[in-house]
């Protein structure tokens, strides 16, 4: 049941991509089946296009961003769960609320957030003294505004694999720097990040690669606009297939994706298995 | 850890603070919503509680909108899913766990690399070859779509359950005349029920919240909830209460969910990541 089974999830991988591959050199219209062969045409137009291009930039700065912002409030909510105090249970699951929520939801609630009129986070503002401003309308905040979102949605990922590391710590180490009389900067700095070094790689590359594919947020509240100035790879696939019926040219955009995030993950798997090695 | 009581009481206060602080954030987009939801007909446009409270927004998503038939949708849909990938998954463990053939533990890395491809790339020739197959717009295509993403995923994570369970049991099982079959659904299976439940459970989650798949696979007979609620926020009129109602109640079952295997899903998620 298992070798059939893992036959047919190889098999149709291996059928979509090479698929997606044939497509790709191709001018397609899947509807009346016309495939026309225009050889690496859609390849060489995709280095041509500027908001490609800018895509991919903008893919990788939002990686970056996102994992970065998780990881250092990931951290922080779980050394605050590590310590002992009342009420420890309850505020974990608040910490893991944002999680919960459909991402297409959370994407919702942050439009409403973001609005003029009825958005507290306007309202805030305009609380403050300022102005009211359109993020999700505005060419230079809508794509940082999605960020913000996404590090909101996904930060508690971050802090369940970082707690869970700390928990699974040895003590000695903890037991001797306090007999030393150790702060608890300098016990966090020297025994708790070494020690924990490990789970944090890992919980950045999982996090990494699950963000360089996100569409969900973006899709749902900036779908890559104003014109497009916050699209990023999947939104732009997305747009080219399903919008513009671009099939040719929206799949050679996603093997070009794909390759991209290939290497890169490869590149983080070598890194962390090397570093395993000479540790 | 001794501290002098001046400096105690200042480092429980800032502690406090702290708390408070990373609460709020995580919290103030589920308060914004839940009062949005429950205010009268005029939107408060100044930080504050709205005038009037009131459920209309709630009657108006369940009972005049319904947004019934998109939860049936989805959860028809999850479990599905959950029917398909969950036993494969579970022997394909097993195996990946306990065979020595060579090569195979290369097909195990092809299977991390399945999870790293952009879930955008296939998504052209998945919806043609489900056009192929008349099953656009069927609970049984988009589950299949969710299952072939999602096998990878569950065989990695059951794999790392199995791994702990000593191989020494079933040895001892075959000595005592067990056939593999039995060892298996005897002494193995019930020793990592916990990893298939998890498993479960998240393939489960997963496929709830799942969104391009879901979106270019439907055509309306079995759309599901997540491509429901993003269907708001295009529509030309805003209905903005009603939108944040329905998007408090997707959450419900999850929340449920959560809450009541908080411990295992957090154990589970980390000891894949871990095992890898």
């Amino acid at each position: 049941m298992a070798l059939p089974g893992l036959l047919i999830v190889f098999s149709l991988f291996g059928y979509l991509i090479i698929d997606c591959f044939h497509m790709s050199f191709n001018q397609v219209k899947p509807m009346l089946h016309i495939y026309k062969y225009v050889g690496l045409k859609n390849y060489i137009n995709a280095f041509k296009d500027e908001d490609f291009i800018q895509a991919i930039f903008r893919n990788v700065v939002y990686t970056v961003v996102v994992v970065i912002f998780s990881l250092l409030i990931g951290m922080i909510e779980a050394l605050i769960v590590n310590k002992k105090f009342r009420g420890n249970a309850f505020i974990r699951i608040i910490f893991i609320a944002p999680m919960i929520l459909i991402p297409a939801a959370t994407g919702i609630i942050w439009i409403m957030l973001y609005n003029t009129d009825f958005g507290w986070i306007n309202q805030f503002i305009s609380f403050l003294g300022g102005t009211r401003f359109p993020f999700l309308g505005s060419k230079d905040l809508a794509f940082w505004s999605v960020i913000v979102t996404d590090i909101w949605g996904w930060a508690p990922f971050m802090f369940i694999i970082l707690l869970a590391g700390l928990k699974s710590l040895p003590k000695e180490p903890f037991e001797a720097a306090s007999i030393d009389g150790s702060s608890s900067v300098q016990t966090f700095r020297y025994i708790t990040l070494p020690l924990l070094r490990p789970v944090v790689v890992i919980a950045v590359i999982l996090k990494s690669v699950d963000t360089f594919r996100a569409f969900d947020y973006m899709w749902v509240m900036t779908q890559g606009g104003p014109g497009n100035a916050s699209q990023i790879l999947s939104t732009i696939i997305y747009r080219t297939g399903f919008r513009l019926y671009l099939y040719g040219y929206g799949s050679a955009l996603s093997i070009i994706a794909m390759f991209i995030s290939l290497i890169i993950s490869v590149f983080m798997i070598i890194y962390y298995t090397r570093r395993g090695r000479t540790e | 850890m001794k501290f002098r009581n001046g400096k105690r009481i200042t480092w429980q206060i800032c502690f406090t603070i702290l708390i408070i602080l990373f609460s709020l954030w995580s919290l103030f987009p589920y308060l914004y919503a839940i009062i949005f939801s429950t205010s009268g007909p005029t939107l408060p446009t100044k930080l504050g509680l709205p005038e009037k409270f009131s459920i209309e927004a709630y009657k108006y998503v369940l009972f005049e909108d319904s947004i019934l038939p998109y939860f049936k949708n989805t959860f028809i849909i999850a479990l599905l899913t959950c029917l398909i990938t969950i036993p494969v998954s579970t022997i394909a463990g097993y195996g990946f766990s306990r065979a020595n053939i060579k090569g195979f533990n290369w097909l195990f890395y092809a299977l991390l690399v399945f999870r790293m491809i952009p879930w955008v790339t296939p998504v052209l020739p998945t919806f043609l070859l489900m056009q192929k197959l008349h099953l656009i717009d069927t609970h049984f295509g988009i589950s299949l779509a969710h299952s072939l993403w999602l096998i990878p995923f569950a065989i990695w994570l059951i794999k790392s359950y199995f791994d702990m369970v000593p191989k020494e049991f079933e040895e001892s099982a075959y000595i005592d005349g067990a056939s593999n079959i039995t060892a298996f659904f005897k002494i193995v299976l019930p020793l990592a029920i916990i990893g298939v439940v998890v498993s479960t459970l998240l393939v489960f989650l997963f496929s709830y919240i799942e969104f391009i798949y879901a979106l270019i696979l439907s055509r309306g007979q079995a759309t599901t909830f997540p491509i429901k609620i993003a269907s708001y926020s295009t529509e030309g009129r805003m209905y903005w209460r009603e939108m944040s109602a329905a998007a408090l109640l997707s959450t419900i079952p999850m929340i449920a969910l959560f809450t009541f295997l908080q411990k295992h899903i957090a154990g589970g998620l980390t000891f894949g990541a871990l095992k890898e």
